[in-house]
């Protein structure tokens, strides 16, 4: 982890409220699923803010994606190309791919989540066969969907569900997710990588609990964060054994059945 | 010529007045390892320790506010045990010098995580932490009630050999009353000030937003709080202890603001939060400082507001 100040090089609507950003930070390594906390200017932001890693290139230059919400991430969607930022990173434990070596790889993003699954594809296909990767991503509907053609053109399995069906399935990714395990594919020892709301997570959860093929269900989890650092406790959740866990520290990817609040 | 950062804590000299603030810093270990040599700053005070480990709170247990931050972690800490064989060593083996602040539901508790603690040789000053409720007395804090408060000290006082810091509360009122009674019971020095209760309301939810409803505020936005308690205790005490200045304390401007009220040393908290290295840079900062003003000694710049 280090914090660095790092130039903007793109800054740009990337569709509806989503921006994608790139960083000039010079970083060599990271691994797929850890995050940044960027220093956001303009005074109104006074803490750090947690993006997840979507890319580092060979050259160090980091890419994040991230939903306008709220003050934050309206101050940064306005920062000009050009403008240093400080950032901190690459924060926490990622998804451990050495888990599922050999494995059916299902990805599973629901909306600004599919960020770090970028990562973790482009990490994948140069392990495994890209017949046995496999991406299921939800979102609102078509305009949301972020990243799809990088993920065509990795050539990995493409499952994509809408709420009001304008691209893919219509309903839930995770609806999707159990239709494709009940299919003879999943006969096949699977892992499970996941990044999206806490709802889609828990649902993601109790799928792979059902399921004896699923070795492995990494979750990538989300709190309130305030240093992201590991010194001030304020980003915790429940592990298994009711002790808290920090979502900085000891995650953001925990596996599921070593968390409780979820 | 070298300025003089030299300071006193009670019998223990700091190398320079800049500390970092307890349950800001962990146990240093992250801060050591990923950014900066510990060993420079004048001290690191710990989170705070309980005899027992505690869990802490349930989340949202931080929200950001203007200019600052709401904290309810609920004092989680590794309990005494795991402290002394897991975090001391290694605070040890780096050379920091190590202030270890301490909480309790009872007074009993704070005795016996003093008298161990006063027995490590890794620990150099001891800091009570007296913004909790005392189970014996309905809850009460400690820190709010000036009888109850000089009780704990000096029962402390009275069993250690280190250096005794007692860190004073904002939620009381009268703090030159409260800073009198604890240096009479026997403190060291004053540690001013924790964070002050607040809260923040999420108002599309109708609800608090954090799970314990209120919270501790720190950051910038306490900073003239702070500062008006140091210059008030400093001003009032005839018995001259000194005085550790903490609120909002985020450059150098502010380090030297803290010690023009009467501050000897300093805590630097929520800023390491901001900047990790921010401590590490005030120190070579204030030395800076003094050589441009022509300071030859902190001691001068303690207590040397004009008014
Ligand atoms: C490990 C981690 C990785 C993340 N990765 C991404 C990412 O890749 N892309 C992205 O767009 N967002 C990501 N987030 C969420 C992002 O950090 C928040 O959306 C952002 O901090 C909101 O800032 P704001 O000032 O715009 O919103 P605020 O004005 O602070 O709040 C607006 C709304 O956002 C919610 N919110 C605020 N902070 C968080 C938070 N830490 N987590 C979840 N919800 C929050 C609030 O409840 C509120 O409803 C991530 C969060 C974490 C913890
Ligand atoms: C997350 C967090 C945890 C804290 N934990 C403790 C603690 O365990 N014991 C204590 O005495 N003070 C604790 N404090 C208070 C700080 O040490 C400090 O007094 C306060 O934050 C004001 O300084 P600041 O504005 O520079 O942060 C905590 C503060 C924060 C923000
Ligand atoms: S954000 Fe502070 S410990 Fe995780």
């Amino acid at each position: 982890m280090q914090d660095t100040k790092a130039k903007i090089l793109l800054n740009e609507r990337y569709r509806q409220n989503y921006f994608m950003m790139r960083l000039e930070a010079g970083w060599e390594d990271f691994v797929p699923g850890q995050f940044v906390m960027v220093a956001v200017p303009g005074g109104k932001s006074f803490l750090r803010r947690p993006f997840g890693i979507a890319r580092l290139t060979g050259e160090g230059i980091l890419e994040i994606c991230y939903k306008v919400v709220g003050k934050g991430t309206l101050d940064l969607s306005s920062v000009p190309v050009g403008t240093n930022l400080q950032v901190l990173g690459p924060i926490g434990k990622g998804f451990d791919i050495s888990k599922g070596t050999g494995n059916i790889s299902i990805l599973v993003a629901g909306g600004y989540g599919i960020a770090p699954l970028l990562g973790l594809a482009e990490a994948l296909v140069q392990e495994e066969d890209r017949s046995n990767i496999h991406l299921f991503y939800g979102a609102q509907n078509e305009e949301h969907l972020l990243y799809l053609d990088e993920f065509k053109e990795m050539g990995i399995g493409l499952h994509v569900a809408t709420q009001d069906g304008s691209l893919g399935a219509k309903g839930l990714v995770t609806d999707e997710l159990k239709k494709f395990l009940l299919s003879t594919i999943n006969h096949q020892p699977s892992t499970i990588f996941a990044c999206g709301p806490h709802g889609m997570l828990g649902a993601i959860k109790m799928i792979a609990a059902k399921n004896r093929n699923i070795s492995s269900c990494q979750l990538s989890m989300e709190s309130y964060m305030a240093c992201g650092l590991g010194v001030c406790a304020g980003c915790v959740v429940k592990d298994s054994l009711g002790n808290f866990v920090r979502v900085c520290k000891e995650g953001p990817v925990f596996e599921a059945r070593e968390l409780s609040d979820i | 010529m070298k300025p003089n950062l030299k300071v006193k804590i009670g019998k223990l000299e700091l190398k320079n007045p800049i500390m970092v603030a307890s349950g800001t810093f962990g146990y240093g270990e992250e801060f050591h390892k990923n950014f900066y040599d510990i060993s420079k700053l004048g001290a690191v005070v710990t989170k705070g320790i309980s005899l027992k480990p505690r869990l802490g709170n349930k989340t949202p247990r931080v929200a950001e506010t203007a200019s600052g931050m709401l904290n309810s972690i609920g004092l989680q800490n590794v309990g005494l045990r795991a402290f002394i064989t897991e975090k001391l060593p290694f605070l040890q083996r780096v050379h920091a010098t190590t202030i270890v602040n301490i909480l309790g539901e009872k007074i009993e508790d704070y005795v016996e995580l003093a008298q161990t603690l006063d027995e490590e040789p890794g620990v150099h000053a001891i800091e009570l932490n007296i913004s909790c409720p005392n189970v014996k007395a309905g809850g009460v804090q400690f820190g709010t009630d000036p009888k109850l408060a000089a009780k704990v000290t000096s029962s402390v006082k009275k069993k250690i050999k280190k250096p005794l810091i007692v860190k004073l509360s904002p939620n009381y009122h009268d703090m030159p009353l409260m800073a009198k009674h604890v240096v009479d019971a026997g403190a060291d020095a004053l540690s001013i000030m924790n964070t002050i209760t607040g809260m923040a309301i999420d108002a599309e939810k109708r609800r608090p937003v954090l799970a314990n409803v209120f919270g501790g505020l720190s950051g910038p936005a306490i900073k003239p709080i702070a500062l008006r308690m140091v210059c008030q205790v400093y001003m009032a005490s005839k018995k001259q202890r000194p005085i550790v200045g903490i609120g909002g304390i985020m450059n150098i401007t502010d380090v030297v603001e803290f010690l023009l009220a009467g501050s000897s040393a300093v805590q630097i908290g929520t800023a390491n939060f901001i900047n990790p290295t921010i401590a590490a840079d005030l120190v070579d900062q204030l030395e800076q400082y003094m050589i441009d003003h022509d300071i030859a000694d902190i001691k001068e710049l303690t207590g040397g507001l004009i008014v």
